[in-house]
């Protein structure tokens, strides 16, 4: 049987506010990033990405905050604005993506149609306190329990390539299986001159590595390969699926560029791989 | 955009006296604003860091007494002028110098010249919020941008370091690309 792909679009709703110090983040105010910043886009204007995105095979949408914490006053027009996109696109995988956030938060989200909430734990407890200093992986993890216990649909994955070390990428994994999330985006961190993480990028070897070693711990989790793909791959893509990966995230991503949609799923489908019409 | 107006904070020409940016900062804080923008002439890191410490997103451009700057540029929002940059979805160009003047974004914010300009020509306004550090009078000056849909509304502020009472003026400006 022909492996299918699923692809997954994000939307930026609301971008370049965040008062936290994650130092792969250009959404960090700390960071002085040169990137778009707004506030919260339209209701309308999210319904139109989405169905710019399903128009383009995304089988899941996430919706995505700047900021640390889900906010009170966004709750409302989050769940306003998941109704929408849910009578737009009725066939989404609809994600939420809104930093860390309680189980009433969740609860309503969920009655709104979200059917997923990403949330990842970035990189390993040990690590973590080298690459943010204003808020703890523990709140993080606190987090992923609390939207398992909701019963929506966990995301949680991290961010490779950090100067973390492979005991580090390990832990990270493990620390992932504990949580047994759907599915597990894979990034490998993208270079910005104004981020203070001075490293080299990850090779495609180191990568491959890691998907792999992904793969076999995680054996019942949709692998995605997200942020950095292209960056990092170029367009010798091919050994990224043979790895494991089964989603990727096409389109932009939150302030980098993607490659066109269009030519990702030519190059998946040149692999011999279909694009899948529906989220597992 | 969003139904509740954009409140943007605009400085300039801190030179070396970073109690009154911190004081424009506080004021500006406390009336709401999102972002602060800054036109340049710090002359001093700490007024720059004021900025960092605000816990607003901020952007800002060297001036020509910010040469030193340049080295510790790594770690602030500071670019060279003229810096184009959108909030909004709105186009801004950010310049200390008042050189590019031409009208190639919505809203054009420039210093220099230590005192306060607004104007609208054609579709862009254009705003010079003054000398924040009372260097040829004994008034502290600042701005804030409050943009709604249809309307910009300018908000100029002069704080009289004698008495320290702020005296406010409003100016109002038709959106013509809304």
């Amino acid at each position: 049987m022909q492996k299918e792909i699923m692809l997954c679009a994000i939307d930026n709703i609301l971008s370049g506010s965040c008062r936290e110090d994650c130092k792969f983040c250009t959404q960090s105010i700390h960071h002085g990033a040169d990137i778009e910043r707004y506030r919260l886009k339209s209701t309308e204007e999210i319904v139109k990405d989405a169905k710019i995105a399903r128009a383009n095979k995304a089988v899941g949408f996430c919706m995505v905050t700047a900021g640390k914490a889900l906010e009170d006053k966004h709750v409302e027009f989050l769940c306003k604005t998941a109704k929408a996109v849910k009578k737009a696109v009725p066939e989404f995988n609809l994600i939420a993506c809104n930093g860390t956030a309680t189980k009433e938060q969740l609860k309503a989200l969920q009655a709104s149609g979200v059917d997923s909430y990403n949330h990842n734990l970035e990189t390993s407890e040990n690590y973590y306190p080298q690459i943010c200093t204003t808020h703890g992986w523990s709140e993080r993890y606190k987090t992923c329990e609390n939207v398992k216990s909701t019963g929506l649909n966990l995301c949680s994955g991290g961010i490779f390539g950090m100067g973390e070390s492979e005991q580090d990428r390990e832990e990270l994994i493990a620390a992932i299986q504990t949580l047994q999330p759907k599915s597990v985006p894979l990034n490998f961190f993208m270079k910005n001159p104004a981020l203070p993480l001075e490293v080299e990028p990850i090779t495609p070897a180191q990568a491959l590595k890691i998907v792999r070693y992904a793969r076999a711990q995680l054996p019942g989790q949709k692998l995605m390969a997200a942020g950095g793909r292209e960056s990092t791959f170029g367009t010798d893509q091919k050994p990224l699926f043979e790895a494991g990966i089964d989603a990727i995230v096409i389109g932009d991503y939150l302030t980098a560029k993607g490659e066109s949609c269009d030519k990702d799923i030519a190059m998946i489908q040149s692999y011999g791989y279909g694009i899948a019409k529906r989220c597992r | 955009m969003p139904d509740e107006p954009l409140l943007l904070g605009i400085l300039s020409d801190s030179h070396k006296k970073p109690d009154l940016t911190a004081e424009a900062i506080g004021e500006l804080k406390a009336k709401g604003v999102q972002h602060l923008i800054h036109a340049g002439d710090f002359s001093l890191e700490q007024n720059l860091e004021l900025l960092k410490q605000s816990g607003l997103p901020y952007t800002a451009v060297f001036g020509n007494n910010d040469n030193r700057l340049i080295e510790v540029a790594s770690s602030y929002s500071i670019y060279k002028e003229p810096h184009y940059f959108k909030l909004d979805g709105i186009r801004f160009k950010l310049m200390h110098l008042p050189f590019y003047l031409s009208g190639d974004t919505e809203v054009v914010i420039y210093g220099h010249t230590h005192a306060f300009e607004c104007e609208k020509r054609g579709k862009t306004l254009f705003l010079n919020p003054g000398e924040l550090c009372a260097r040829n009078k004994p008034v502290s000056e600042y701005a804030m941008l409050e943009v709604t849909v249809n309307e910009f509304r300018v908000h100029y502020f002069a704080k009289d370091l004698a008495s320290g009472g702020i005296k406010e003026q409003l100016l109002t400006f038709e959106r013509e690309s809304s």
